[in-house]
């Protein structure tokens, strides 16, 4: 199963990006904060869909899919065997820009 | 023609042997209703279109040929001596609703019922027919189509009913037989009713 690891950055860290005839699956999250604060992590889902009758010309969606905090010192670890899905890039934001802080993504895709 | 099978069907092979019905004299304009033909050979493509769809809102997709693909699946064969034979695999968003029409606003999976007749507004009347991924999944797939060039257009209408974004895959196995009218009934051969037979009696 791919994984990568990202720093905790206020600007939106890309992790992967689902190709077109795939549907990406998060299969864990680890969160290692040795940072001196807690930090609010944000997976983001990001994807612009398809026109459609009520939306001719739609724009690009930013969807957050799950948000952890973890405290200053803290680990976080959480298996969650594909149930988030993500059906364009996959981003990561935090609260706080620290290279102490590093977020592990494992993913597969469908 | 457009078949829900409860098992995925076969494809056609070489030395095969179609007949084209319709319900007035001609199943395509090169075509008459009644007229046998066999598969001389059979080629396989995969093509794959994938959908990202709001919820509560729809998109009709025709299956003809436009140099804007983005907006047209292109499933339809240029030569006379061609039979497209189509089955589609689905994957991703259970809320999605495909609805077969043919032609342009018909839809072609309609009860008699002059009460419930499709709407896509109405939570209960929107129920009627539609194709959801588990019903030709992508590694199983029970759908199929038929094309001939210059048969009337066949669109997908799709609807996402649930309550947030969803994609959809179509993983179309396109068997591209061609085709030549044979003037004997053979002893087999498999029938490709024409859309007015189908949806329309």
């Amino acid at each position: 199963m791919p994984s990568k690891v990202v720093e905790a950055n206020t600007t939106a860290q890309t992790v992967f990006s689902v190709p077109y005839d795939k549907i990406g699956k998060i299969m864990f999250i680890e969160i290692d904060n040795q940072a001196t604060s807690a930090i609010t992590i944000t997976i983001q889902d990001v994807f612009t869909p398809f026109a459609t009758d009520e939306t001719p010309s739609p724009s690009e969606q930013t969807k957050d899919r799950k948000v952890i905090t973890v405290g200053a010192g803290s680990e976080y670890h959480y298996k969650t065997d594909g149930y988030i899905e993500i059906l364009g890039t996959c981003k990561v934001v935090a609260s706080a820009t620290d290279s102490a802080c590093k977020i592990t993504i494992g993913y597969e895709f469908e | 023609m457009i078949r829900l099978f409860s098992h995925t069907p076969d494809l056609l092979l070489p030395n095969q042997h179609v007949k084209f019905e319709a319900r007035t004299d001609e199943f395509a304009p090169h075509i008459p209703s009644g007229s046998y033909w066999k598969v001389e050979v059979t080629n396989q493509i995969t093509f794959t279109r994938a959908f990202i769809f709001p919820n509560g809102e729809k998109k009709t997709i025709p299956f003809d040929n436009n140099s804007n693909y983005t907006y047209y699946f292109n499933l339809y064969p240029e030569s006379p001596d061609t039979l497209y034979e189509i089955l589609v695999g689905l994957k991703g968003g259970p809320d999605i609703l495909i609805y077969p029409i043919i032609p342009a606003e018909n839809y072609l999976n309609k009860l008699e019922s002059p009460h419930l007749t499709i709407d896509l507004t109405d939570d209960i009347k929107r129920q009627i027919s539609p194709i959801r991924v588990y019903d030709s999944p992508v590694d199983e797939p029970k759908l199929r189509i038929h094309t001939v060039k210059d048969m009337e257009t066949l669109y997908f209408r799709f609807y996402n009913e649930g309550p947030d974004f969803e994609k959809i895959v179509l993983h179309f196995i396109i068997n591209r037989c061609k085709i030549k009218q044979v003037d004997y009934e053979p002893e087999r051969y498999r029938v490709i009713q024409s859309y007015d037979l189908i949806g329309r009696w």
